[in-house]
């Protein structure tokens, strides 16, 4: 499945495509925690992986379709084995992971290996954030640098740019 | 005729509910977690497509309902001291009309049939229900 597909920037997090259909939330408190929904006949998980302020991570992946009914199908007696099956869904699978201010999806990104370990989901989804928010701060200092330095030096762009870096980065 | 659509909330009911029991009793304490101190939502969020409000089952602190709306992990200490809580009971909410629950209006059909537009004294009458808290 191409994983570009599953995730577009201005969605809500657990809508994440115009085109996802039977969305099935599996927990909720005031907003979506982790469920499900379909795209083109094939299923995806998503989840919460946690917020911080108006900005927060989730994770998605598509479900083979010989395991589908094992999920779809199952129960559980406690918080800790749900938790552990949910994570157990991302487990040696290629993950998307997106970032969503203000519960909007702003950014998202290419298929991640999820490795074995407890806790390897946040790890790696805390990794990539990281990483994508280094390389938009360089971004942003590459053009702001270039609008200061230029001749003449176009106010305009320059304006844009300093607001770029102010919208942006938190000082 | 078609069927209507199962609501989230006649999907996920307790199973004692829906053969006409009470899963929460009525003196069970109930928990209202708000991300903002002193901004309670008292009616469902249109813009979110709500038609019920989530309290959470138990007296929380306000530390374990951030954690619990963070999908179990603890929350970041910036996002506790911003959030509040308070708390009534289902007694209390049922009296005028897993571990979460969902508050829903009006008391005639609410598991097919609940109206997310609440009138002004439905809001108000669900917030004097909380008559303690933090924040």
């Amino acid at each position: 499945m191409n994983l570009d597909m599953l995730v577009r920037a201005g969605q809500p997090p657990w809508h994440p495509v115009p085109t996802a259909e039977d969305i099935d939330v599996w927990d909720k408190y005031e907003f979506p925690i982790c469920g499900s929904y379909r795209l083109d006949g094939r299923l995806i998980i998503f989840t919460l992986i946690t917020t911080a302020g108006t900005r927060s991570l989730w994770a998605y992946v598509p479900v083979d379709p010989e395991t589908e009914q094992a999920i779809t199908e199952a129960r559980f007696d406690s918080e800790g084995e749900f938790n552990d099956f949910l994570a157990g869904c991302f487990t040696g699978r290629e993950a998307v992971f997106a970032a969503a201010e203000n519960l909007i999806i702003t950014s998202k990104s290419d298929g991640i290996h999820i490795p074995v370990g407890s806790n390897a989901l946040l790890a790696m989804g805390a990794k990539w954030y990281a990483q994508r928010s280094a390389a938009l701060h360089a971004e942003l200092q590459k053009r702001l640098e270039a609008a200061a330095s230029s001749e003449p030096t176009d106010p305009a762009e320059l304006l844009s740019a300093a607001q770029g870096v102010i919208e942006t980065l938190p000082v | 005729m078609p069927e209507s659509p199962t609501t989230w909330v006649r999907k996920y009911a307790c199973p004692t509910d829906l053969n006409g029991g009470q899963c929460i009793a009525d003196d069970e304490i109930l928990t209202h977690h708000t991300s903002q101190r002193d901004r309670y939502n008292n009616a469902p969020r249109p813009e979110v497509m709500e038609v019920e409000l989530s309290v959470m089952r138990g007296r929380l602190t306000t530390v374990e309902a951030c954690m619990r709306r963070n999908g179990g992990r603890p929350a970041h200490p910036s996002d506790v001291e911003r959030a509040g809580v308070r708390y009534t009971t289902a007694g209390e909410l049922r009296g005028e009309g897993n571990g979460h629950v969902s508050v829903v209006w009006p008391a005639a059909n609410p598991l097919d049939e609940p109206d997310p537009a609440w009138p002004p004294h439905v809001q108000k009458t669900f917030a004097a229900c909380f008559t303690e808290g933090e924040g």
